[in-house]
């Protein structure tokens, strides 16, 4: 049995001497003054000799040779256990960190390259405070769990970490236990669980009831300024200003950027131990080429993957792309798979693993793989469309051959790259005029509270009073509560009592600088210089290394990838691309949230392509912007579809289709030929009564619903049978919905929607 | 900025981590009013810490070391290792629109810490909370006031002067300070934001639902109130805490108009007796229609005791109280007199005596 006791009711819990109130630091302190444990007994009469002795015995035994031991010696010791190398030696950055944790109890932010051995500095300070009283160490970070191999160096030295987060639910009341027991001394705990209410509310203060040392990882997030700013962690610098000093606090990034590492270190309210270390990753061969389209990229990458070694990451723009590509890729026989925000949690986990395992080629991600992912022998890193930043880039690629003497960081840059990035640039903050209206009709709705008292106001609701899509409104909301200037009630929200007023200042200077980055973004692309040199300076490098040409990019090395001109695969890939119909998902709720009956509700259908640039969606463009009628290859697309791929069933006995009062020919035309060449009757059964504004002039879904509302009418002749209901854009599938649920109502069988082209999303 | 010894206060007297989902028995017991007051009485006598503020990110051992007596020091280093947590519970009320004040916080009511720590005996010195939640315009809470009170059930006669004294309140822009609760208290609050005057609402529970009214949010937003409470944001009502509560208007107001009151039992009685016999603030009563049974009383009462209640018969007069320059300091043979009556007193004071255990703790914490 030890003789070390740890009992909250002494000493808060400070280890002390079984029966006793003596605190075991008390012994090492003795002896680090000189004295000798009979001084010490001596002094502390209800320790018995014994005792003493015993806990020397039970310590390491340099600690148990009288002769006492510096910080430095301490904290060596523990490194080396924690690494099992008792060779190794810190770092200078390394050991300051420490002491300013332990012995100042300060405010650290360590900006450092991934790998450099941060996990030791907030293992050792963990371990160090313990030892001194303290309470468990606060991580919060992305990755879910600590590393297995840290895991085990952690247990190495005595630290044992829990952690909490959403996947891990059922096992929250066993680690709060184990807390309580102080029995654990790292609790892990994810970001977004700090936006998440309840459990902030609810679990957290169990949780974190005496927390020695808090540490934040990848704290670049708190800043706006960062390319990666998450709402999530939005909440740390305000939960930081309610904390006191003598609580240390270690925030850390690998993001060396001049703005951003100021920024957080003002809201950290912390002392900043920069980088010194040069950021250039030697053995990463970076390369840039420009393919404007699609397709040859496509070709391009189907004809090198399978010559790359090992495997890698291919960073796409946007959801579509990935799953596009995933898909092409297979179909060339290559081992790749989709992951994205849209990618369910469960295999998400099992993409993960199989990318830990070498076990596929390539994951086509968008930027949601990343933080968390922390694989050594990553070969490759490839970018189908340019990111919006250096830094963003810098991160991404970086992720390449940490462990591997040399490894691929290629950057494709599209004819979309900058209509995408402007897109992400445009969208980053609300509109302050869109932000005032929802203020605004939130204050008049708290005066004026509803029918039944209610001030809470729901989404729909405000869509109806906000011009604003729904996407942007929600994100909107999200910064405004983070902001403090609402309130929320589950889906419901309410003006609080904080004053709320729009920065504009501020998103107009963080707009310029994103502006800035994606010049820089060009200038890299199309630079004839190092391209790792130039990468190290955008970032601010303060290394001498850094300014030196690396020597192994194709600017350095003049070896560059060939662009193929091989036209038999260019077509297959433009194929592809036109082969790529997308989903009419049936709408199962109107805007207000009440339920569409089943037998109401519109079946699954299909859009020939993407409004766009791409396949099927120039065609379609065409027709309607340009010639006023659609090409003859889109009915003969269409009917292909439909006959040969999508077979809907039970199979359309008639064609009903959307009428048009502005331009009354385009669809019908279109709907007799494909009706003539699905050997399938042409009904003019829809009416419309009223002229709508176009759906893509109206803000949202619960505006476009409002447009439509009664302004067509089925004719009492509708057929029974199964119907294929035609339009040429689906854009919100309100008029598709709306439609639908007229024809039923009038009689006829199951309605498939089908549209040339699908301009969600865009 | 952050104020460290604004923190440090909070997390040892804050009873905000005091949920009813994790009653254990051995949680740590935030230090109630009157314990701070001593403590950081005899922090100053410290050398090595001085200041409430000194005592963070020190272990149990080093305060002893630094001269904490043992107990309070694992007390100490306990309650304020509750730092992560607290700042959580605290990010949250701000984000509610909820300030937690200190007497370190320069918008902490300042006439609290000159009427209520005065030194009038031993029993009843520092009492001023050591934390107020409160939300609106702080700016509110450190104005010249004039208390408005009355029990609830108050005839439709002494609802009009209720509401007339509001007004007039308001068209002299003084703040009225009220305890929001049903009857003179929500009737003149009413009144006065009607006049467009300005209103500090002192709860003694329930601030939280308070705040989702949409009359309170309209008056904050408009910036005409504050309304703030010495007791946890959502703590249920209980008369310990009612009682505690008085004073803190009395010694906000400066000048507090009895509407109605019963004769020697009850709320309005026990704190117009109390602000009396210690001198909080003045004591207007109100002679004429509508007048409570125990008003006349009252009166007699201040006499015995050696003060000063003024009687009020028209709306005139109350305006030429409320204009009249507020007491010189109380001279110290009045201090050691009232010290006096205190002491006779004590043995006889039905709120202590009477409260359940549950309000004990409440009670205890209410200064």
């Amino acid at each position: 049995m030890s003789v070390v006791q740890r009992d909250p009711s002494v000493l808060g819990g400070t280890p002390t001497f079984v029966g006793t109130d003596v605190p075991a630091s008390r012994l090492i302190k003795t002896l680090k003054e000189g004295g000798s444990v009979h001084d010490f007994v001596d002094e502390n009469p209800t320790v018995t000799l014994d005792m003493a002795k015993r806990l020397l015995a039970e310590m390491n035994p340099d600690e148990a040779s009288l002769s006492p031991m510096t910080f430095e010696e301490e904290a060596l010791r523990l490194l080396r256990d924690l690494t099992g190398d008792p060779e190794s030696t810190f770092r200078s950055d390394q050991l300051e960190a420490i002491r300013m944790l332990v012995e100042q109890r300060q405010r650290v932010l360590l900006v450092q390259r991934t790998g450099w051995g941060k996990s030791a500095v907030y293992f050792i300070a963990t371990k160090m405070l313990r030892v001194r009283g303290a309470g468990p160490t606060l991580l919060v970070s992305p990755l879910l769990a600590l590393m297995r191999n840290q895991q085990e160096a952690a247990r190495r030295m005595g630290i044992f970490a829990e952690s909490i987060n959403s996947s891990n639910r059922e096992e929250w009341v066993e680690v709060i236990r184990k807390i309580n027991e102080n029995a654990v001394d790292i609790l892990l705990i994810s970001p977004e669980r700090l936006a998440n209410q309840q459990f902030t509310r609810e679990v957290l203060p169990q949780a974190v009831g005496r927390t020695g040392l808090l540490v934040i990882d990848e704290v670049h997030c708190i800043s706006d300024w960062g390319h990666d700013f998450r709402p999530d962690y939005r909440r740390i610098p305000s939960v930081l200003g309610f904390m006191p000093a003598g609580l240390p606090i270690l925030g850390s990034t690998a993001t060396a950027n001049k703005r951003v590492v100021g920024d957080v270190s003002d809201q950290l309210g912390a002392d900043l131990i920069p980088a010194r270390g040069s950021l250039a990753r030697p053995g990463l061969k970076l390369h840039a080429l420009k393919i404007p389209s699609q397709s040859k990229r496509m070709v391009w990458l189907a004809d090198v993957l399978p010559k790359l070694p090992g495997t890698g990451i291919i960073y796409c723009l946007t959801i579509d792309d990935t799953e596009r590509m995933a898909g092409q890729l297979r179909a060339k026989g290559i081992d790749a798979v989709a992951y994205s925000g849209r990618t369910e949690n469960e295999r998400r986990l099992e993409i993960e693993q199989r990318l830990m395992d070498n076990d596929l080629k390539a994951v086509v991600a968008t930027s949601a793989l990343g933080m968390g992912i922390d694989k050594p022998d990553l070969s490759f890193v490839i970018h189908f469309q340019s990111p919006s930043s250096p830094i963003a880039y810098y991160q991404q690629v970086g992720r390449a051959g940490r462990a591997l003497p040399e490894s691929w960081g290629i950057l494709l840059s599209g004819s979309e790259d900058e209509e995408i990035q402007d897109y992400f640039i445009d969208n980053a903050f609300p509109e302050p005029w869109q932000a005032e209206q929802v203020i605004k009709y939130l204050e008049e709705r708290s005066r004026m509270p509803g029918p039944d008292g209610r001030q809470y106001v729901t989404l729909y609701e405000l869509m109806l009073r906000v011009d604003a899509k729904q996407r942007p409104l929600e994100q909107m909301l999200k910064i405004l509560e983070i902001e403090g200037a609402v309130e929320r009630d589950g889906g419901r929200w309410m003006r609080s009592l904080r004053a709320w007023n729009f920065d504009s200042e501020r998103v107009e200077s963080v707009t310029a600088l994103r502006r800035e980055e994606q010049q820089q973004m060009r200038d890299y692309i199309s630079t004839s210089q190092c391209r790792m040199q130039l990468l190290c300076s955008y970032l601010d490098s303060t290394s001498e290394a850094d300014k030196q040409p690396c020597g192994m990019c194709d600017n350095c090395t003049g070896q560059r990838f060939n662009v193929p001109e091989d036209s038999e695969l260019l077509r297959e890939a433009e194929d592809f691309i036109r082969s790529f119909a997308t989903e009419i998902k049936p709408r199962k709720q109107w805007p207000d949230k009440s339920r569409i009956p089943p037998e109401f509700r519109l079946e699954p259908g299909r859009a020939l392509a993407r409004w766009g640039n791409s396949g099927w969606g120039v065609l379609v463009r065409e027709g309607k912007q340009e010639d006023g009628r659609f090409d003859r290859k889109l009915v003969e697309a269409a009917a292909d579809l439909i006959e040969n791929k999508w077979r809907p069933d039970p199979f359309p006995q008639w064609l009903a289709f959307v009428p048009s009062r502005r331009h009354p020919e385009l669809v019908r035309d279109f709907a007799r030929q494909l009706a003539e060449m699905l050997g399938i009757p042409c009904e003019d059964v829809i009416q419309k009564t009223r002229e709508t504004e176009p759906q893509k002039f109206m803000q949202n879904t619960a505006q476009q619903y409002r447009n439509i509302l009664g302004a067509f009418r089925a004719s009492r002749q509708v057929p029974a049978g199964p119907v294929l209901l035609v339009d040429d854009i689906v854009d919100s599938r309100w008029t598709l919905t709306v439609i639908g649920w007229l024809l039923r109502q009038a009689g006829s069988g199951p309605v498939h929607p089908f549209a040339l082209a699908d301009a969600r999303n865009q | 900025m952050r104020d460290d010894n604004s923190l440090a206060t909070i997390l040892l007297t804050s009873r905000l981590l005091d949920k009813p989902s994790r009653m254990s028995d051995d949680a740590v017991e935030p230090f109630k009013a009157k314990e701070f007051w001593e403590l950081k009485k005899r922090l100053e006598l410290l050398e090595q810490i001085k200041e409430p503020q000194l005592l963070l990110g020190k272990t149990a051992d080093e305060l002893i070391q630094m001269g904490v007596s043992q107990d309070s020091a694992a007390r100490i280093a306990e309650l304020l290792d509750r730092a992560t947590a607290m700042a959580f519970e605290r990010e949250q009320l701000e984000r509610s629109g909820i300030r937690v004040l200190t007497p370190f916080d320069e918008e902490y009511p300042q006439t609290w810490l000159h009427c209520l720590n005065r030194k009038t005996s031993q029993r009843r010195s520092q009492k001023a909370p050591p934390v107020l939640y409160a939300a609106g315009a702080l700016e509110l809470l450190n104005q010249p006031g004039v208390g408005v009170v009355g029990s609830r059930d108050v005839s439709p006669e002494g609802q009009e002067i209720a509401q007339e004294a509001a007004k007039r309140v308001a068209d002299l822009s003084k703040t009225l300070v009220s305890g929001g609760q049903r009857g003179v208290d929500q009737l003149s609050m009413n009144a006065a934001f009607e006049a467009g005057g300005c209103v500090v609402g002192i709860l003694t529970d329930s601030l939280v639902r308070k705040l989702k009214k949409s009359d309170v949010r309209q008056a904050i937003y408009d910036g005409q109130t504050v309304i703030c409470t010495p007791y946890n944001p959502d703590a249920p009502f209980s008369v310990g805490n009612a009682m505690g509560r008085n004073k803190l208007i009395y010694a906000m107001a400066g000048l507090t108009f009895v509407v109605a009151c019963d004769p020697e039992k009850g709320g309005t009685w026990s704190g117009a007796e109390e602000a009396l016999k210690f001198d909080f603030g003045r004591v207007a009563v109100w002679q004429g229609q509508g007048e409570g049974t125990g008003n006349a009383k009252l009166l007699e009462r201040a006499k015995q005791l050696g003060k000063e209640a003024i009687p009020i018969s028209s709306i005139e007069e109350l305006e030429a109280a409320i204009l009249e320059p507020a007491n010189p300091e109380v001279p110290d043979s009045a201090i050691s007199e009232a010290a006096e009556l205190d002491a006779i007193d004590t043995a006889k004071e039905p709120e202590d005596a009477s409260t359940s255990a549950a309000e004990e703790k409440q009670l205890s914490l209410s200064l």
